[in-house]
């Protein structure tokens, strides 16, 4: 029994080393993920020397890939930090990701698309760990609790397997990453491949209707902004870029009114997000290729310097011109619900 | 009762704890170790939910009041209460599983208040060991136990929600007799087993099941064949895992379990794989249904199995799939029985290759509830021009992701059938290898850097 008991407290001992070794040291996904953030690091690093305020961007890929800090400064005198990692981390975990770079006097603009209340994934758990260690408990709104502690030392087979097949096969990169994508020295990620450019811009479905964000989603937001004004900081919220057709607008339209109506300031982009321009986008609907960060960065340039947001009146004119009055209906049509739900088979062209 | 899960080892743990204080202040433990035992199993039978703990004791109450009952009645009068009381332990079993099936497929009027009706876990399991344990009182004249010992027969936590599915001549002694003192050599057993039963769970059977793509779309028979093949893994690492947690957890006590596996995937003919997958429910069937029916000396002896296997498939799951699945199974046990009349002697690799494949196809029948999913299938498998091993390379080149665990596991999975094949042929047991402190540490390892991390659910606990 002994002997056994030996045995096993080796196993759990040499176990738990060999998972924060590969986890936080060789994991193809994390350490590709790392460099970039290592990178907006430098570039922050450079931007402070000048004093001037900064716009932090967080969120996920898409912002990774569609926000390009060198552009707005070279066209804006925009001073940007790209601080956004991989989605799928859990929204505590992208704004945590750009707390380091905060600073009095600092704006943080984030995406539309992330719930803020959202715990962290295992993945965002484990990476925020690598940057900024014990005081995401401390500091953060992480729990220290058995099942944090537990996703933080468990092991990761897909990780362990695409390094055992992957790693010894000549020209086959482990994270897809390290070959479709080059991180800029300003941090922005361009994605090289265009798989999907001959792909048509996704419609409306008949089903889908007009929606008001979650309480819960903007329960999030508040307390996202809470803690920026903490920081002394600002919040400002933007669109992400989607390849879908322009009717698709009044979506984003009345979604944004619910929140212009709570007091958040979204960017002002005519485009609402969607464009159906296949050129645009690089392997996925939601990152932009070069094209498409020029174009998508021109825009957001003109919104940050001018200080362009959505008001409210000229969100419900947008809806009216276009058939909708402010609660989600149909004009001239009173369906049920007051908060959207309508469908939009008749907005199809 | 998810040994996977840590609240289940909190609450065990915590149990024994408190096991563990009364012993010391009460010292003599005799009368009250039954009951404490019951009480723990019944509550982690409960941490389920309510109404799974009610159902448990409706279904066994119920049959210890008729066997109780019974003693009193000769055999006819036994005869004529067994068969009342038999469908009054079904009764729960068919709501809960099968009365959706029921209506929507056999006389097609859907009450869909049923459709989606949580099964309390287990009952699919202690109904059998119940009605097994009603059979052998009152028709073998067993005397009756008392309500305790009963109850812990029925309740005995390693085993009620996932089998094994004991009989009370093999159980029922054992638990009469139970100290809950661990003892050091008790422990050493049961641990190996219980490592052992969580790496095949966590480690194998859960990476399995995030590799697993369900709704194969692709061209490529070949892959579809490496579903196939990652299913019949899945279910088998899955299902022997608990199993093997359960032996090892009952060990603890000095409990000895029935193997519910023995290696089956290293059998070489159809016949005895079926000896050595489930035991302990095909033992049920062929002691309760098969040999009733008149068994091999009737000349429906192979209508005798058809019929048993179509309703361990019926017993799998309510869906049709499942009953072809189980026919299917008895078909191939019988054309095996008409093969071996012949007197061939097929090479045991060849057997091996055969029987392997052969279920790795049945297997099919199992996951496969869509009646589309499953013509789509089978038309991939009889199209010559779908076994195209560029396609296949593509499509293995292709994985990603989740997908890569498909080639990282399988043959993991490869190694651990020849680990056990080893196992029979040096130890005569089939998991001996796996138990020195060696492999137990390196299983232990793998549970650390490998758990899928998922919370994959028990396969059977949906049966």
């Amino acid at each position: 029994m002994k002997r056994l008991l030996f045995g096993l407290a080796l196993a759990v001992i040499f176990g738990c080393l060999f998972n924060v070794l590969f986890l936080y040291r060789f994991a193809p996904s994390r350490c590709f993920w790392r460099r970039c953030a290592e990178v907006s690091d430098r570039w922050a690093e450079q931007l402070r020397t000048s004093q001037q305020p900064c716009y932090i961007f967080i969120g996920g890929s898409e912002t990774r890939t569609a926000i390009d800090p060198a552009y707005l400064k070279d066209h804006f005198s925009l001073s940007t930090i790209n601080a956004a990692e991989h989605a799928d981390m859990g929204g505590i975990c992208h704004y945590l990701l750009g707390e380091p770079y905060m600073r009095r006097g600092d704006t943080v603009v984030a995406t539309c698309a992330y719930d803020f209340n959202k715990p962290p994934t295992i993945s965002g758990l484990r990476f925020v760990w690598t940057r900024m260690g014990y005081k995401m408990f401390r500091e953060g709104n992480v729990d220290l609790n058995y099942k944090n502690l537990h996703r933080l030392l468990s092991g990761e087979p897909v990780a362990l397997a695409a390094l055992l097949i992957k790693g010894p096969l000549p020209n086959e990169p482990i994270e897809r990453y390290d070959r479709d994508a080059v991180i800029h020295p300003s941090g922005w990620m361009e994605v090289l491949t265009r798989e999907e450019q001959e792909r048509p811009a996704i419609r409306i479905l008949p089903q889908e209707t007009l929606q008001a964000p979650a309480e819960s989603f903007v329960a999030g937001l508040c307390n996202a902004e809470r803690q920026c004004r903490a920081r002394g900081c600002r919040l400002l919220l933007r669109l992400q870029v989607e390849q879908r057709e322009e009717n698709a607008r009044v979506i984003k339209a009345f979604y944004i009114l619910h929140l212009t109506r709570r007091g958040f300031r979204i960017l002002k982009e005519e485009a609402l997000g969607c464009d159906s321009d296949a050129a645009t986008y690089a392997d996925t609907l939601n990152h932009l290729s070069a094209a498409g960060v020029r174009k998508h960065n021109a825009a957001l340039g003109r919104a940050l310097a001018q200080e362009l947001f959505w008001t409210e009146e000229e969100l419900i004119t947008f809806l009216r011109e276009r058939g909708w009055d402010d609660q989600g209906h149909r004009a001239g049509q009173k369906q049920n619900g007051g908060n959207g739900g309508s469908d939009l088979r008749h907005a199809l062209p | 009762m998810d040994f996977s899960e840590i609240n289940f080892w909190v609450v065990l743990i915590s149990g024994l704890f408190i096991i563990r204080i009364i012993r010391m202040l009460l010292r003599d433990l005799r009368g009250l170790q039954k009951i404490l035992l019951l009480l723990l199993s019944l509550i982690l039978l409960g941490m389920a939910s309510w109404e799974t703990l009610l159902m448990f004791l409706f279904v066994s109450l119920s049959a210890y009041g008729g066997c109780r009952h019974g003693m009193h009645l000769n055999i006819r009068g036994r005869k004529w209460l067994l068969a009342c009381m038999i469908p009054v332990i079904l009764s729960p079993l068919f709501f809960y599983k099968y009365a959706y099936f029921f209506s929507a497929h056999v006389i097609s009027v859907p009450w869909d208040c049923m459709r989606d009706l949580l099964i309390p876990i287990g009952i699919s399991f202690y109904s059998f060991q119940v009605i097994g344990f009603c059979v052998d009182t009152l028709m073998r004249r067993e005397p009756l136990p008392s309500l305790i010992n009963y109850l812990n027969f029925c309740s005995f936590f390693p085993q009620i929600v996932a089998g094994p599915i004991e009989r009370r001549k093999d159980l029922l002694p054992q638990l009469s007799s139970v100290s809950l003192a661990l003892q050091t050599r008790n422990l050493n057993i049961g641990i190996r087993y219980i490592i052992l039963g969580l790496f095949f769970k966590m480690v194998m059977a859960d990476n399995l099941a995030c590799a697993f793509v369900p709704n194969y779309q692709g061209q490529c028979a070949w892959m579809l064949w490496v579903q196939n093949l990652i299913f019949a893994f899945r279910i088998y690492f899955d299902f022997a895992g608990y199993s093997l947690s359960a032996y090892g957890l009952a060990r603890c006590w000095g409990i000895t379990l029935r193997f519910n596996f023995l290696s089956p995937y290293t059998a070489t003919n159809i016949r005895e794989f079926w000896r050595r997958w489930h035991t302990s429910l095909m033992q049920w069937f062929r002691d309760y249904i098969y040999l009733p029916l008149g068994g091999s000396r009737t000349k429906f002896r192979m209508l005798n199995i058809l019929t048993v296997f179509a309703i361990s498939g019926l017993w799998h799951g309510a869906g049709w799939n499942f009953v072809l699945w189980g026919a299917l199974c008895g078909i191939s046990v019988v054309l095996y029985r008409v093969f071996q009349r012949t007197g061939i002697s097929l090479p045991p690799f060849l057997g091996w290759v055969l029987t392997f494949s052969l279920m790795l196809f049945m297997w099919m029948f199992f996951y496969d509830s869509h009646a589309e999913n499953l013509s789509r299938h089978l038309q991939l498998l009889i199209q010559p021009g779908a076994y195209s091993l560029a396609a296949l390379v593509r499509d293995l080149k292709g994985l990603h992701g989740q997908g890569l665990l498909a080639l990282l596991f399988v043959p993991l999975s490869f190694l651990m059938l020849y680990i056990e094949h080893l196992s029979w042929k040096r130890k005569g047991r089939p998991y001996a290898l796996f138990l020195s402190v060696p492999a137990c540490s390196v299983l232990v390892f793998a549970l650390i850097t490998l758990e899928a991390n998922r919370g994959v659910m028990f396969i059977y606990f949906a049966f």
